[in-house]
């Protein structure tokens, strides 16, 4: 489902406010799927995905009127996606990687917790890709969603992460590179 | 990082763009003669098809209804007062509970009786809105506004139906031979939004407000 307008959002949001379920259902249907493809690159776990997107329109259930118009709706939601990815990394203890480094270090091991067959499943599933993803720095995750998901220009992926178009393109061309490797390394199965 | 820029890492910078389709024209036409040059790189526009195509497809594997009814659970919303739905024509068992039919039926029996059959007095004239969809007149002639809504040529019946159920549209003429249907909102719904709405769906290519005859279509004069 497309986006709403502005005036239909800000309508809608004030009748969450007033208790109207309809309003939103309609902006959760509208916005779900962003917000968890968002999250999927952000955490390529399905099942923490699903916990953090039920936590960001739980949040926008609790305070409907949080969203003053300063951004888009969706670059909004997203940045309480972000939030709620990190407070869920915490949680797990694992490290927050927000910076964009040139070079990683392209993983030796496919999946620690996975056996070939297991590995073998996941790529079917497309899951390889979401694994390799998830370990690139958030900025380049972020760069990626907003290319393939929201079919962004360079253009408006540097107004959203607030740099030029050229560490966009530097990002998303790091990004593609550790990519390749990563998925061709996952592909070879473990490492003896 | 500023790398020298190489046509190879001209290309690759604009790989994600170029299969989006964000690329400006210059750049595109670019990309597509580098792509006539050097074939073997066609791989790599397929590799990045793939990644976008993987990105879009990510969706939950819960249902809508499950993950909706969890949030209303944990925003304690299982009690929430229902909101007023729009006003809408009054349905007719609804008129035939009203206290005031037996009143009505009982004067234009009465006119009946007395008048005997094949002649109906003065106050059959219908005068109250409910009762003469009672008595069989369905449509709503309400003024409600109307709108001309091209239809994109890829539309099927399927998404015209998803479309009206969804913005509660009535259709009162069409679909023509250009693939035009003329609409009424429902009543009590915002015509503006619904407008900005269809003008936001892939199936429509233009939709704009319609004159009321056309839009009201076969309503009484």
């Amino acid at each position: 489902m497309s986006h709403l307008p502005e005036s239909t959002l800000k309508h809608l949001l004030a009748e969450i406010s007033q208790g109207n379920t309809r309003a939103f259902d309609r902006i959760y249907q509208s916005y779900h799927s962003d917000v968890f493809r968002f999250v999927m690159h952000m955490r390529g776990d399905r099942a923490d995905a699903d916990e953090i997107v039920n936590d960001v329109f739980l949040a926008l259930g609790m305070n409907p009127l949080a969203f003053k118009g300063d951004s888009s709706f969706t670059s909004w939601l997203l940045g309480i996606a972000k939030n709620k990815v990190y407070d869920r990394l915490r949680k797990l203890g694992r490290s927050i990687r927000t910076e964009s480094m040139d070079e990683l270090v392209v993983c030796d091991k496919p999946d620690p917790a996975g056996d070939v067959p297991t590995q073998a499943m996941r790529l079917e599933d497309g899951e390889a890709l979401s694994h390799c993803r998830e370990q690139l720095p958030d900025v380049q995750k972020e760069a990626i969603f907003w290319a393939y998901v929201r079919d962004a220009s360079m253009q408006d992926i540097a107004e959203i992460q607030k740099c030029s178009t050229g560490t966009v393109k530097s990002r998303l061309y790091n990004a593609r590179k550790f990519l390749r490797q990563c998925i061709e390394t996952f592909n070879q199965g473990p490492q003896s | 990082m500023n790398a020298p820029q190489t046509d190879d890492r001209r290309f690759d910078e604009n790989v994600p763009f170029y299969v989006n389709g964000s690329l400006d024209v210059q750049e595109r036409e670019w990309m597509d003669n580098h792509l006539a040059a050097h074939p073997h790189k066609r791989h790599e526009i397929e590799q990045a098809h793939q990644e976008r195509l993987h990105s879009q497809l990510l969706q939950s594997e819960i249902p809508e209804s499950e993950r909706l009814a969890r949030l209303y659970r944990e925003l304690r919303w299982s009690q929430a007062p229902v909101p007023p739905k729009p006003a809408s024509p009054q349905p007719v068992r609804d008129v035939l509970t009203g206290p005031w039919i037996s009143a009505v039926a009982g004067v234009v029996l009465g006119g009946l009786l007395v008048a005997g059959l094949g002649f109906l007095p003065q106050q059959s004239t219908p005068t109250n809105p409910s009762l003469e969809r009672y008595r069989g007149g369905q449509n709503d002639c309400t003024p409600t506004p109307g709108i001309r809504i091209a239809l994109a040529p890829q539309v099927q019946w399927v998404h015209l139906a998803q479309m009206l159920r969804t913005l509660q549209l009535q259709v009162t003429n069409g679909p023509n031979q250009d693939g035009e249907i003329w609409v009424r909102v429902t009543a009590g719904a915002s015509a503006p939004e619904t407008l900005a709405l269809l003008r936001n769906s892939p199936w429509v290519e233009q939709a704009i407000p319609a004159d009321a005859d056309r839009a009201l279509g076969s309503c009484p004069k």
